[in-house]
């Protein structure tokens, strides 16, 4: 996917996972939530890609936002905030097909590839992301409106209001 | 028995988990592959009409999409009993085509070209793409990208978005190829089969120019003497899209050649304990155990399984490099594991070929993109090649087309009891008695799993923080020994 360059500064809310893998749906989940509220200010992409199909899709933009799903010993529907320097690997290494998101970024800089200045990872813990669901796990539909409330709290502070 | 384990634990449950146990000698005496695979497609898909599955299955993963909606295109065509017309069937096998060049390149350049070109025992840190580019230098790391993203630009462009494809109806495809996307797409191949050819010009010169690394090739511990399975067409040339499954035994003599509806006849699935996949083998030789030799039920189904089965090539570039393949390792079949890595590369540049003459073809810009639909058969199977294997699609739907049963046999599950006895073999040849193991053997141990680009969950990602794999190695009384972590 290609698009255009953008006015300056450029953000992205781009939000990763699988609509049918349960709470992997989570971030997809959370820009349909986000979008209304904050049309016209900030521009909301969807996608299920990894690692290298990753750079084409942020490439161009200042700032870009990706909410994605994780699995820790936290509760579900805990809202973490990462930014690339939290990271050492990720999971998406273990992808034999693609290369995990950290070394796609550093290929796309090496490579010259016009990549934001600032990434940051909203991450909501999730229950269940193996079992093949259009709905998302109990725990997560019932925890989904504070998640989208902290997230939208974040944004407002960090994106609009700054 | 001492354990060793190679777990990367990217998420609570575990991913793909290497089990090594050794005997009081200190030799491996078993190796388990155990895989939680994703739950309940089968199960999900029930009730729904079966023109929707096309679309659905693109979601099982998010790197084989394209494979997935060509099989389940195939099944659906199947269950309405219509055979797409030409100009339907070929810009389906374009889209295809397009497909296996993205794949292909990923996989060479960022999973098997660590190995090999940065060195199988270098730093973990080093042993990545970026140290691949390091290597080759920046421009042949920018044209790695370029070319990826071109042929993920045709797959968008034919199949209506580049991983969730929606270009199959039952019967054909949804839109039609106009004269100016096809005169773009022409070009675009043109530059695939360069890049195809210099991909294996640098495969030549860093490996097979490279005595350590041909004599792993060769000599390693990732030989495996088992059968092969693969799609030909009418003259037995491999072809990814249609055809006829055949195996050929480990002499290279053919075993069977059947078509898509007959597969239940030929293929049927073992269970173990100790995993949720199961392990395909062969019916008429029966289930013997994770056993190789002629005499076994196990078969690969593998980029090199599929020049095993075949008699050739059906592009003309493929097929030199076929026969210098074949000429280089001694004869056919070759049972190296490692030699996979080079068949993919051949099947790079015939998939890079037959773009290019498909999209030459005065049909690709026709306007017949469907068969006229009359009634519902009910049942349907639909196969194709997998970048990673022979994939099947079987579908039962009642009267008006509503699912009632699903069964899928991916690529990597024919392999998985081949994977299981590669990983076995390549812990017995480099895990010897007082030797440590270290992070160079653990890579070598991946290497004969890298080999045949498993596909277990690719569509789902999450992020820990940090990826953790660790190896443990206890004595026979369970005391720890040694432990190898790679943070």
């Amino acid at each position: 996917m290609t698009h255009s360059p953008h006015a300056s500064p450029a953000i992205l809310i781009l939000g990763l996972g699988n609509d049918i893998l349960m709470d992997d749906a989570i971030g997809l989940r959370v820009i349909d939530a986000m979008k209304p509220k904050f049309s016209g200010l900030l521009r909301f992409e969807k996608c299920s890609l990894g690692g290298l199909d990753i750079l084409e899709m942020i490439s161009g933009y200042d700032h870009v936002v990706m909410i994605d799903a994780v699995k820790t010993d936290a509760p579900p529907g805990t809202v973490h905030f990462f930014t690339p320097d939290h990271f050492r690997q990720t999971v998406n290494a273990f992808s034999f097909h693609d290369i995990n998101i950290l070394d796609a970024l550093k290929v796309g800089n090496k490579i010259g590839i016009p990549l934001p200045s600032r990434l940051d990872i909203i991450a909501v813990e999730i229950a269940e992301d193996r079992v093949f669901s259009e709905r998302m796990s109990p725990e997560l539909e019932e925890a989904f409106p504070a998640i989208c409330l902290t997230v939208e709290e974040w944004m407002n502070s960090n994106l609009v209001n700054k | 028995m001492t354990r060793i384990t190679i777990d990367p634990v990217t998420r609570l449950e575990g991913h793909g988990k290497i089990e090594i146990f050794l005997n009081e000698e200190g030799e491996v005496e078993n190796v388990y592959f155990q895989v939680p695979e994703l739950r309940g497609f089968e199960k999900f898909c029930e009730g729904r009409p079966v023109e929707e599955l096309p679309s659905i299955v693109t979601k099982i993963c998010g790197v084989c999409p394209g494979c997935h909606h060509m099989a389940s295109g195939k099944a659906v065509d199947a269950v309405f009993g219509v055979t797409p017309p030409p100009t339907a069937r070929k810009i389906r096998e374009l889209f295809y085509m397009a497909h296996f060049v993205h794949s292909h390149i990923a996989h060479f350049y960022a999973l098997a070209a660590p190995d090999f070109i940065v060195g199988p025992m270098a730093e973990p840190s080093k042993r990545n793409i970026l140290g691949v580019i390091e290597k080759v230098g920046l421009d042949i790391g920018k044209e790695v990208i370029k070319q990826r993203r071109i042929a993920q630009e045709i797959q968008a462009m034919i199949g209506g978005h580049q991983t969730h494809v929606i270009m199959n109806t039952p019967g054909g495809v949804r839109k039609g190829i106009t004269p100016e996307q096809r005169d773009d797409i022409v070009k675009k191949a043109e530059g695939f089969i360069g890049f195809g050819k210099f991909s294996m010009q640098l495969f030549k010169e860093a490996v097979l120019g490279n005595p350590e690394y041909l004599d792993i090739i060769l000599n390693g511990p990732y030989n495996l003497t088992l059968h092969s399975m693969g799609l030909v067409d009418e003259n037995n040339h491999v072809n990814f899209y249609d055809g006829k499954v055949r195996v050929v035994d480990t002499t290279g003599k053919e075993l069977c050649k059947y078509e898509a509806p007959d597969y239940s006849n030929y293929i049927e699935e073992h269970v173990e304990p100790w995993s949720y996949l199961k392990f395909p083998y062969l019916k008429k030789i029966g289930w013997k155990g994770f056993v190789d030799g002629n005499d076994s039920g196990v078969y690969q189904a593998t980029p090199l399984s599929r020049l095993n089965a075949a008699d050739g090539m059906a592009t003309p570039i493929a097929q030199q490099e076929y026969t210098e393949m074949y000429r280089i390792l001694k004869g056919k079949p070759v049972h190296s594991t490692l030699a996979m890595h080079w068949a993919r590369l051949i099947e790079l540049i015939y998939a890079a070929e037959h773009c290019y003459e498909l999209a030459i073809d005065p049909d690709i810009t026709g306007s017949e993109l469907r068969a006229t639909l009359s009634h519902i058969i009910g049942e349907g199977v639909g196969i194709v090649e997998a970048q990673r294997g022979t994939l099947t699609h079987h579908y039962q739907t009642d009267e008006k087309g509503m699912v009632k049963k699903v069964n899928l046999i991916v690529g990597t599950t024919n392999n998985h009891a081949a994977i299981c006895m590669s990983i076995k073999k390549a812990a017995q040849g480099l895990i010897k008695k007082n030797t440590p193991v270290t992070q160079g053997t653990l890579n070598m141990i991946e290497m004969a799993f890298r080999a045949y680009d498993p596909c277990f969950s690719c569509a789902t990602h999450s992020l820990p923080g940090q990826m953790k794999m660790i190896l443990n190695v206890h004595d026979e009384k369970g005391q720890l020994l040694q432990s190898v972590r790679r943070d």
